[in-house]
């Protein structure tokens, strides 16, 4: 039976069915509403026929376009959308077409996207690399769209989020310990909460937007002591607050104090180091930073500032020297120390008393300093500069401990923990790589910088342990894997001696920043790609109406047919009543 | 046998063993299972007296049983059930074969042959009774044994003040507090009654002397109470009563102590004694009193505390002399019995300042000082201190002037008041003198003020004009002249200079009536800048170590100067573990990790700790909330109870006792391969 054939039958069909029922309708005795009826017989016939017939109309399209409907946009916006851009089909990324493979495989001739909604998440969109795309972006989620912070702070550092809200409100930030930090945010939705968590390890907080509450986890890491040496060229108050800093942190120190020609006090706190003069590569080796002053870096010998220079270029040791002394060689000032206020965490600290010399603000040697603490007009009062694998600083705050005596411990322990920290010889690290929001079943590439292991170990939030191969990293020592997670909640990875964490989100958790993610990735990976140069003219392409659209008119026919003949035959009995 | 009364006494005799048996294991099956559900039901107090209710109620039952034997006719039926031989002729056995019929006779004798032949057996005696004592005794029995064996498995702790001895469940449970009586001694001197409470959460006044009365229900040795400082107070046991003191010094949390384990934590709040505070109402903080006026000030203060105050006094200072000869006499004076009123104590005293030895110029600085009563050493507290000065003219201000470190010229000021003695003079004569020679001595005494201004302006580095000296115009002084004046100083010197051109002004212009009041102005900002010279600091002398002539210095010589070693340890701060440990499995718990059996045993090592924490009595109250909190968490885990929230509130209450982590220098990440890359190259020549 050919398609033609078919559909004379049915034709035919429905007519000889709308004149058998009308020769009816006519016969009938009660003539009431004999036109309305009649009309009412055709529509539902009609319909009837037009549901077996399934019609189309000719829109004009080409077959190499799809619309691909993405998590923010509905079916009928991709309609509209592929009405608007001549697409010949939708696509929806389900079972059916999990990926871009599985679209080739099943409609070969497209050739471009239009992509509609919130996009495809920066993982996948590689997949799409054989097809143009554009973008049609849909509006972001109200709510929180963007959050960022650190994977990993230090114990007693605050953590700093910072995110936009897409719409007016108060964002909140709570520790598990109490601490809270709360604000409205600015006119373009964005915000900046601090809490300092005091937990140790993984700390989960809370950051709420409305009714929303969002996850938040922290690595909270407690590093390893500090190994300090110290060469003074005389006794110095400052240096002895450094040492008990240091040292009252568990930090491991050296003091090598000049009190006459070729005479020393050496003091040693929770170490056992040996001789400490003169410098080797041996000695320089047991120590993270050297804190030197301007008096023992000219009454270093030849051979120990060589040693002195290779450990730091080679091995990554860390030194802090007087501003006058080299790479800084900062000129001697005339003019007495200035007193001034510093920045220091955003803040401004109480004044100190700082070097008269100003740091160069542009290269010398050929590098230019980095910046740890700024003055109050902007310019750096102290920096550092790489040097091979090491860093070399410098600083004009001659008095820190001044804050301390003042009652502002925390300044102090800030300044010192920026200074050193910025310098101190760099420490094996697992980087774990998964985007802010990574959730079950996407990739997580797990990378140990500076030590090469086989494996990392990812204790799982169930406590099952699972190995994760690493492969050597070329170049440097270092490795990597990847990890596919399985779990949603926080997971431990261990190895070196080691720990980091990652927090797997649910499907359901950050809703809109990660829409605005993938919105993002989307956004520039269609600017890259750009729509087909050389798309397929547009052919005529029959697209069917809508079914329900007749079986709407099939039941209001019916029904109504149905309503008439029930009331004629209720006025009937009710003549009978009233006749008897 | 065939003797019907031996036969009733031997089947008697069985049902008799039978139910002395049942009836004791019922006695002690009841008595068992009754004790067993007191045990195990934490429940009212009158649980024991219900126990033995029910033992008297089985004992009753059992003499009841005991006393009532069966009847011939219960054992004719058993009989013949049981024994066949006896062909159910058993109450013709029984009955007396004089009453009987031949055939009954007949039937009797061979019954009691066939009896003779074999004794009934005592086995399946149809007793209900002695079953159903038996079956209730041996319920009993059963009720009792699951009741050990809940109570075994652990009861739930946190209902109870006193903890079980975890080693040895078959010891009957803890001993439970019935009641407690506290009897809190305020110190003496509060003045306050002694009070009791019957509440364990103490709040009382720093050394007040606390009693505990503790009843239990059976006698436990080795109660203690064990407080966070560290301190632990015995309890001694008198008539089944446990009471041990302590006084109150810091605040804590307390728990009753038996054995290993400790109950549940109380709140020991102490407040401590407030300082006094007073104030001086009278006379005002800076009073000067004129030449001539009364030299009697009334004092009066007001002194509060929290419980009493003991005395009050003024402690005064008198400073006598003038610029570097001044000299300063302390005294005591006690305030007079004070006036209780409603809102603190009223001292009032009036100070003699002839009796205090004051003259014109004189100065006195006093200071009010409250004691309160207490013991042994009394809470002072001191009010502002109050300045009253004795003019030393008549119009002379009080100092109010400080810092100031120059000798200022005194001709000067005597100048200035031979200035006004002359035009006062002038004004006396002005009557009987003619117009010129008024005129002239006007602008005689004119020209002395003015010469006088200009002097005194070189003080000040004044920029001024003269028509008189003109060598001086546009001369400025020079600045050390004019920088060693304090700047206070330099305005009411500049304030007297005007003054001075006033008056000159008007003694030029013959106006000597009208200049007076300038002159007289002029003099007494003079004065006030020399009351300005009591400010001086006493002068501390500096004596330097003797010098030692023989010994040669700078020799450069290095003999004896050795090189010095030394090496110490530094113990970091002690962390907290067990709060920390908790913490991290507490989260684990609550992200749906299943609990194992050591979990409920750390998280009550944290709650120690947290109990051991020493804070401000503020926060004694968060401090017992954490404890509570992780404890119910780990009853709820051991008892294997649901808790919903339990872990989350475990969660926040661990970290929020937490000590905030300090700070330190933590090493950065090694560069990736790319950044060591641009480094190398950007570092090489």
């Amino acid at each position: 039976m050919t398609p033609a054939f078919a559909d004379a039958t049915v034709g035919l069909a429905a007519l000889a069915a709308y004149v058998a029922l009308a020769l009816l309708e006519r016969r009938r005795s009660d003539r009431r509403h004999l036109g309305a009826r009649l009309l009412a017989l055709a529509v539902a016939v009609a319909a009837l026929a037009a549901l077996a017939l399934s019609p189309a109309r000719t829109v004009r399209r080409a077959g190499t376009r799809a619309v691909l409907l993405t998590d923010g946009a509905t079916a009928a916006d991709a309609e509209r959308i592929a009405d608007s851009a001549g697409a010949s089909l939708v696509l929806r990324l389900a079972d059916s077409t999990p990926d871009a493979a599985a679209i080739r495989a099943r409609v070969p001739a497209v050739r471009e996207l239009i992509v509609a909604g919130w996009g495809l998440d920066s993982a996948r969109l590689p997949g799409f690399a054989g097809f143009a795309m554009r973008f049609v972006p849909s509006p972001l989620p109200p709510g929180l769209v963007d959050a960022r912070w650190p994977a990993r702070i230090v114990a007693g550092d605050a953590l700093v989020v910072r995110g936009r809200l897409n719409g007016r409100g108060t964002v909140r930030l709570e520790a598990a310990d109490g601490s809270a930090d709360s604000a409205i945010v600015a006119a373009d939705g964005s915000f900046a909460l601090q809490v300092t968590p005091r937990e140790r390890g993984f700390a989960q907080l809370l950051l709420r937007a409305g009714a929303r509450t969002d996850t938040i986890g922290v690595q909270v890491a407690t590093p390893a002591p500090l190994r300090l040496l110290l060469l003074r060229s005389a006794p110095d108050y400052e240096a002895s607050r450094l040492r008990d800093w240091v040292a009252r942190r568990g930090g491991r120190v050296a003091v090598r104090t000049r009190i006459s020609a070729g005479r020393w006090r050496t003091e040693r706190v929770n170490t056992d180091v040996g001789r400490l003069e003169p410098l080797s590569a041996l000695l320089l080796g047991r120590f993270d930073v050297v804190v030197m002053d301007e008096g023992s870096a000219r009454s270093l010998s030849g051979a120990e500032r060589s040693a002195l220079d290779s450990a730091v270029r080679h091995q990554g040791l860390g030194l802090l020297v007087d501003p006058r002394s080299p790479p800084f060689d900062a000129p001697a000032g005339v003019i007495a120390p200035r007193s001034a206020r510093v920045r220091l965490g955003g803040a401004l600290a109480p004044a100190v008393t700082l070097a008269p010399p100003a740091l160069r603000a542009g290269p010398s040697g050929g590098t230019r300093g980095v910046p740890i603490v700024l003055d109050e007009t902007g310019r750096a009062v102290a920096e550092w500069r790489p040097r091979g694998a090491g860093r070399i600083a410098t600083t004009l705050v001659r008095n820190p401990s001044r804050w301390t005596l003042g009652g502002d411990r925390a300044l102090f322990d800030r300044y010192w923990a920026e200074l050193l920290g910025a310098v101190a010889r760099p420490a094996p690290a697992w980087i774990a790589g998964g985007g802010p929001f990574p959730g079950p079943g996407e990739p997580i590439r797990l990378a140990r910088l500076g030590e090469v292991l086989d494996s990392a170990t990812v204790s799982r939030p169930d406590g099952v342990l699972d190995t994760v191969p690493l492969d050597p990293t070329p170049d440097s020592p270092g490795a990597e894997g990847i990890y596919w997670p399985r779990l949603t909640g926080p997971h431990r990875i261990t190895g070196g001696g080691d720990t980091a964490w990652i927090r797997i989100g649910g499907p359901e958790s950050w809703p809109g920043a990660r829409a605005a993610r993938r919105r993002e990735a989307t956004m520039a990976w269609a600017a890259l790609r750009g729509p087909d140069p050389a798309p397929d003219a547009e052919s005529p392409l029959p697209v069917p109406f809508p079914s329900w659209w007749f079986l709407a008119l099939f039941a209001g026919a019916a029904g109504w047919l149905w309503w008439e003949r029930r009331r004629i035959v209720a006025d009937s009995e009710k003549e009978g009543r009233t006749g008897a | 046998m065939s003797d019907p009364r031996s036969l009733r006494e031997h089947v008697a005799r069985g049902y008799r063993a039978r139910r002395t048996g049942a009836a004791v294991l019922l006695v002690a099956g009841i008595a068992a299972g009754a004790a067993g559900i007191a045990r195990a039901v934490p429940a009212a107090a009158p649980r024991w007296s219900l126990v033995a209710i029910a033992i008297a109620a089985a004992l009753l039952v059992a003499v009841r049983a005991l006393r009532r034997a069966p009847g011939p006719v219960t054992i004719a039926r058993h009989l013949d059930r049981t024994e066949p031989a006896l062909e159910e002729s058993t109450e013709l056995l029984l009955a007396e074969p004089s009453g009987l019929a031949i055939a009954d006779r007949l039937e009797r004798e061979r019954a009691a042959r066939a009896l003779a032949a074999r004794p009934p057996s005592l086995r399946h005696l149809p007793d209900r009774t002695a079953r159903g004592m038996a079956a209730a005794g041996a319920a009993g029995i059963a009720v009792a044994l699951v009741a050990a064996g809940a109570v075994a498995r652990g009861p739930a702790r946190a209902e109870s003040d006193v903890p079980r001895e975890p080693t040895d469940a078959i010891e009957p449970g803890p001993p439970r507090v019935r009641r407690v009586s506290i009897s809190v001694a305020p110190p003496r001197y509060t003045g306050l009654p002694v009070r009791r409470q019957d509440e364990w959460e103490l709040d009382v006044e720093a050394g007040a002397h606390l009693t505990w009365s503790i009843e239990l229900d059976r006698p436990a040795p080795g109660m203690r109470l064990v407080l966070s400082t560290g301190d632990t107070v015995p309890l001694a046991e008198r008539g089944g009563t446990l009471s041990g003191s302590a006084i109150a010094r810091a605040p804590a949390l307390y728990q009753l102590v038996w054995g290993n384990e400790g109950g549940e934590y109380h709140r020991l709040l102490v407040r401590p004694d407030e300082a006094p505070s007073i104030l001086v109402l009278r006379p005002a903080p800076r009073t000067s009193i004129p030449t001539g006026a009364a030299r009697r000030v009334p004092v009066e203060a007001l002194a509060r505390d929290d419980h009493a105050i003991g005395d009050a006094a003024l402690v005064a200072t008198v400073t006598t002399g003038a610029g570097e000869g001044v000299r300063f006499r302390e005294l005591r004076i006690p305030l007079g019995p004070g006036v209780r009123r409603p809102d603190g104590v009223r001292f009032r005293r009036t100070l003699d300042l002839d009796s205090l030895g004051m003259a014109p110029g004189d100065e006195l600085y006093f200071h009010a000082l409250a004691r309160d009563t207490r013991e042994p050493r009394p809470g002072e507290g001191r009010s502002e201190t109050v300045f009253i000065a004795l003019a030393d003219t008549a119009t002379a201000a009080p100092a109010e002037f400080g810092g100031l470190a120059l000798s200022v010229l005194p001709e000067y000021f005597r100048s200035q008041r031979q200035v006004i003695i002359d035009t006062e003079r002038l004004l006396a004569d002005s009557a009987r003198l003619p117009a010129d020679i008024i005129r002239e001595r006007a602008n005689a005494i004119g020209m002395d003020q003015g010469l006088l201004r200009l002097r005194y302006g070189a003080f000040t580095g004044e920029e001024f004009e003269s028509a008189v000296e003109p060598g001086d115009a546009h001369q400025h002084d020079s600045e050390e002249s004019a920088t060693l004046l304090a700047p206070a100083t330099k305005a009411t010197l500049k304030g007297a200079i005007a003054e001075m051109w006033e008056a000159e002004l008007r003694l030029r212009t013959y106006r000597p009536r009208e200049a007076l009041p300038f002159e007289r102005r002029a003099l007494e900002l003079l004065k006030s800048v020399q009351q300005a010279s009591r400010s001086y600091v006493q002068r501390v002398g500096f004596a330097p170590p003797p010098l030692d002539p023989g010994r040669t210095r700078l020799s450069g010589t290095l003999d004896g100067i050795r090189s010095q070693q030394s090496s110490e340890t530094v113990e970091a701060p002690a962390g907290q573990p067990a709060i920390e440990a908790a913490l991290a499995r507490a989260r684990e718990l609550a992200g749906g990790r299943p609990a194992r059996p050591a979990d409920p045993a750390l998280l009550e090592g944290a709650a120690a700790e947290i109990a051991r924490q020493p804070v401000a009595a503020a926060e004694t109250g968060a401090q017992l909330d954490a404890v509570r909190a992780v404890r119910a968490y780990a009853v709820a885990l051991e008892s294997g109870r649901p808790c919903p929230g339990c872990a989350d509130a475990a969660v926040r209450a661990l970290a929020g006792r937490l000590h905030r982590p300090p700070r330190s220098a933590a090493p950065r990440a090694p560069a990736s391969p790319l950044a060591r890359r641009y480094l190398e190259l950007l570092d090489a020549p």
